[in-house]
């Protein structure tokens, strides 16, 4: 997954010391690291904590790296689970509660397709009912799978999930198939439920 | 997002792997006239490549798969929406980091 046509030579540039090649990196991936912990963590605080600090370890680690063959997308995320891992650890759990949170927070990295979506009348409420019931029902899926879905929702390749979870490409497979199963199957018991 | 349930769809020994190679045989097979659903290389494996090669022969013939891998491209497709939405959602909930980590970086260089 690239996020730009000029990202190899960010990547290369960054890992020979350039701060703003840096810095344009942040700005490409910060959006994408944020929305992934936050959908991991439910917990805004924590997120901001994490991304930054995911960050900041890929700076000092990039100078250690070939910036040629380095695949900096899934090594970034690869970073930010293993800062998540770290944060589990350090609290025993992070409780993966969904919580009603007030929207109105602005961001200009908003997708449009999304923004769109969200923003018609008929869809509005339609729309976050709908992400809460995601949220839930990701709540009570194993965090591998909740990754491989993200991941996979983010455009990464079997491949590209496969580097960043250090899993075969199989694994990958097998446990996509049973995720989205999962998914499925909670998705719609807790709709019938009427949750919200 | 509605229901639509696998649980009338009969069995095919071959149904299980139709799920599992679901992207790769739209990838390569399938739905290549309307580009790939995800980017994907062809599997280094041997015996993977085998099996999808035997699925795209058998897939055709097949009634049972052939409704399995539909259901299965639809439920993925309506997934991958449903959280890309709570993603671009997640984004906008919580304040950007950017300026916080770009601060640091200048005050502290390698």
């Amino acid at each position: 997954m690239k996020a730009v046509e000029n990202e190899s030579q960010l990547i290369i540039d960054a890992c020979h010391g350039s701060v703003p090649a840096f810095e344009a990196l942040v700005v490409l991936y910060e959006p994408r690291i944020r929305r992934m912990l936050y959908s991991m963590t439910q917990d805004a605080q924590l997120t901001q904590d994490l991304c930054q600090e995911s960050f900041l370890a890929a700076y000092r680690a990039l100078h250690r790296m070939n910036g040629e063959e380095l695949h900096f997308a899934p090594w970034l995320y690869r970073i930010a689970l293993n800062q998540l891992r770290s944060e589990w650890r350090r609290r025993k759990h992070v409780t993966l509660v969904p919580f009603p949170t007030p929207y109105g927070s602005s961001d200009d990295a908003f997708d449009g397709a999304s923004e769109e979506y969200f923003m018609a009348d008929d869809h509005f409420e339609e729309a976050v009912a709908e992400c809460e019931l995601v949220r839930q029902a990701l709540s009570q899926l194993p965090t591998s799978s909740v990754t491989c879905l993200l991941l996979d929702a983010e455009g990464f390749t079997y491949k590209e999930i496969a580097e960043t979870t250090h899993d075969s490409l199989s694994a990958v497979r097998s446990r996509l198939a049973r995720a989205r199963h999962s998914f499925q199957r909670l998705y719609t018991r807790l709709d019938q439920e009427g949750c919200l | 997002m509605k229901h639509d349930s696998t649980q009338n769809l009969a069995n095919c020994s071959f149904s299980r792997q139709c799920i599992h190679f679901l992207d790769e045989l739209d990838t390569f097979y399938f739905l290549p006239h309307k580009g790939p659903v995800i980017s994907l290389e062809q599997p280094a494996n041997f015996d993977d490549s085998f099996l999808l090669e035997q699925l795209r022969a058998h897939i055709p013939t097949c009634s049972i798969c052939t409704a399995t891998l539909t259901h299965a491209r639809r439920l993925s497709v309506k997934q991958r929406s449903m959280l890309r939405r709570m993603l671009a959602e997640n984004e906008r909930m919580v304040p950007s980091t950017s300026e916080r980590i770009l601060e640091r970086v200048r005050l502290k260089p390698r």
